[in-house]
């Protein structure tokens, strides 16, 4: 997946960079932008990131020259927070306009949310994991061992769902916490011990013992 | 304008004509007049000076009634020289067009300092954009940071559980990636940025946080004077703004071990972006005047003619007698004094803008307690008629 950053900020261009090839996206980001239209065509990206105020040209005027040869899905990325600018924005062909400071989560999760859009693609997520005889469902909401099952909270599946992604390594309660705010659950740190106890006793109903380790410090292992 | 003011101020005039009527009897007198003509002259002569006194009087007092009714009606008074009604006396055109001058001066004054304001105003509004180039360079380059050890392994699961949280769509492409490939980048950053640790990364994000929020009240208080010019009215739904703002602050939050509930289904016809600058100052004061187990509780209601969204924490509350205060511009009290840190800006702002939203904004608090604050939404009849009537269309 190759995304296109226009951005005349070096500094915002790089973190920009790292932040999406992190996300494991390809990127191209120039830092002249006196041809960047025929840049862009001839790069051919899946995504562009515009910003609009850029040195000698407006990023408005980059988008319209893009549009007339390419339907690639553009999204401004600017400090610009006027109505009138993102409605601009929206009526010179842009798919999404994100206002600066944003989120770094916010911003990849609405890029992908433009590109499913405009690629109508649907990931094709993966709904079961496991791991020894023990298996999550992500779409029933359970967890099974050697043909026992037990339901899960909303909250529970999540805890799981992101320590199932990363056997075997030990995830910071800290990131946990994150995860979870991210997902909607608002839950402090107490909170967090509390589920995982009730987790534990829930795998324990199973008969599965000593599945989620502790490590004082650092975080939780499957 | 009275007759015996008039006369009074006549009163050098009125004393000219006796004493020539004194002076004119004498003279009859001396010259050998009969008495009878002598008054018959003086009974015309007062006559004549009735009349006209009359007439001036009615003309003047017709003039300075149209005077005062133009000036009654207009909504710049200071034009009235220019509005004033014709009038054939020297005195009248002279005041006037001293009057002219003297307004000319002072509509010249007004408008420069209107400029000087606008041009303020502009400087500060392009200032606050240019400011949030570096603020969003700061938030990136910490957000990628944050997370690296280059002698531990273990916070690289963080990069990896966010960007898989965000996008799902790479969940797949996550699995069939070598390793080693996945974190290249990543290690190279993690070189470079040796120094610094995870934790100093969260802090300089916390700070420019704050910096971004003192930096947005200052744009949304530049802007306060004109909403009208920079809104958006449209369908809103609270839950995704309050999970926006909680999002937005989520790092604070989590350091601050703050839990929060959020239940709000109900949606409004808003600014989404005023709402959310709102429900971050309210955010703000309850995290910075939170108490033991701090808990934020966002929840909406569907009144009669609106909608009700209460905004609640378990912090430190408000003192009683102060509470009718904390709206005021500059008021801090004694949360603020002991806190050191307040501005009293956060919630007048917030009072100033539900105002121009068309939100009631009200508060409840008990010391130790907790604070409730409420913003009152209300749904225009219009509104529900015109769904109403969709609905009735859409059924037929």
């Amino acid at each position: 997946m190759h995304i296109f950053i226009i951005e005349d900020e070096p500094l915002i261009r790089q973190e920009l960079q790292i932040l999406l090839e992190n996300a494991l996206y390809q990127t191209t980001a120039p830092d002249s932008f006196a041809s960047v239209a025929q840049q862009v065509l001839s790069a051919a990206p899946d995504l562009v990131l515009l910003d609009i105020n850029l040195p000698g040209i407006s990023g408005f005027d980059i988008c319209t020259q893009v549009r007339r040869h390419l339907e690639v899905p553009i999204i401004f990325l600017t400090s610009r927070t006027s109505p009138m600018d993102e409605l601009n924005g929206l009526l010179k062909g842009g798919d999404d306009y994100i206002t600066k400071p944003y989120q770094p989560p916010v911003l990849l999760a609405r890029i992908a949310a433009v590109l499913k859009r405009t690629r109508g693609m649907e990931p094709k997520e993966t709904t079961l994991f496991s791991k020894g005889d023990i298996s999550l469902d992500i779409a029933k909401c359970c967890i099974f061992c050697k043909g026992e099952n037990v339901d899960l909270t909303k909250n529970e599946m999540k805890i799981l769902h992101l320590l199932f992604q990363h056997p075997g390594i030990f995830v910071p309660r800290m990131d946990l916490i994150e995860y979870l705010w991210e997902n909607r659950i608002f839950i402090d740190d107490n909170t967090l011990s509390v589920h995982i106890a009730k987790l534990r006793e829930k795998l324990k109903s199973i008969g599965v013992e000593n599945f989620i380790e502790t490590r004082r410090g650092v975080g939780y292992r499957i | 304008m009275r007759l015996t003011d008039f006369l009074r101020d006549r009163g050098m005039l009125l004393l000219l004509h006796l004493v020539s009527m004194c002076l004119a009897a004498a003279f009859f007198r001396l010259t050998g007049y009969s008495g009878t003509n002598t008054i018959l002259f003086l009974t015309v002569w007062m006559l004549l000076l009735t009349v006209w006194l009359l007439i001036t009087f009615l003309q003047r007092r017709r003039f300075f009634r149209e005077a005062r009714r133009i000036l009654d009606k207009v909504d710049q008074r200071y034009l009235l020289s220019e509005l004033l009604p014709d009038s054939v006396r020297l005195e009248d055109r002279l005041y006037r067009e001293m009057l002219h001058r003297s307004n000319k001066s002072c509509i010249e004054r007004i408008r420069q300092i209107e400029e000087d304001q606008r041009d303020y105003k502009e400087y500060i509004e392009s200032w606050v954009h240019e400011i949030k180039a570096p603020i969003t360079g700061i938030a990136l380059l910490c957000n990628n940071r944050r997370g690296f050890a280059p002698s531990d392994t273990i916070p690289q699961t963080l990069e990896a559980s966010k960007s898989t949280s965000s996008g799902s769509m790479y969940t797949e492409a996550e699995s069939s990636i070598p390793l080693s490939r996945k974190w290249m980048s990543r290690e190279k950053a993690a070189d470079e940025t040796a120094p610094a640790s995870r934790a100093d990364y969260l802090t300089i994000s916390l700070e420019n946080q704050k910096i971004e929020n003192y930096v947005d009240m200052v744009l949304y208080y530049a802007r306060s004077e004109e909403v009208y010019r920079d809104y958006l009215i449209r369908e809103t739904s609270l839950e995704d703004v309050a999970c926006e703002v909680l999002d937005k602050n989520h790092l604070l939050l989590i350091r601050n071990r703050v839990r929060a509930d959020i239940n709000c289904r109900d949606t409004v016809y808003t600014d989404r972006k005023w709402i959310a600058f709102i429900l971050n100052q309210m955010l703000l004061n309850s995290v910075k005047y939170r108490g033991e187990n701090p808990l934020l509780r966002i929840s909406t209601r569907r009144e009669r003619d609106g909608v009700l969204l209460i905004f609640e924490d378990n912090g430190i509350g408000i003192r009683q007698e102060e509470l009718s205060r904390i709206f005021d511009k500059g008021f801090t009290g004694s949360n603020g004094r002991d806190n050191g840190r307040s501005t009293g800006m956060g919630l007048y702002l917030c009072k100033k803008l539900c105002d121009r939203l068309g939100i009631g904004l009200s508060a409840e608090s008990e010391c130790g307690v907790g604070t409730k604050l409420y913003l009152e939404f209300p749904i225009s009849n219009y509104i529900l008629l015109t769904n109403d009537q969709f609905n009735c269309l859409t059924k037929s």
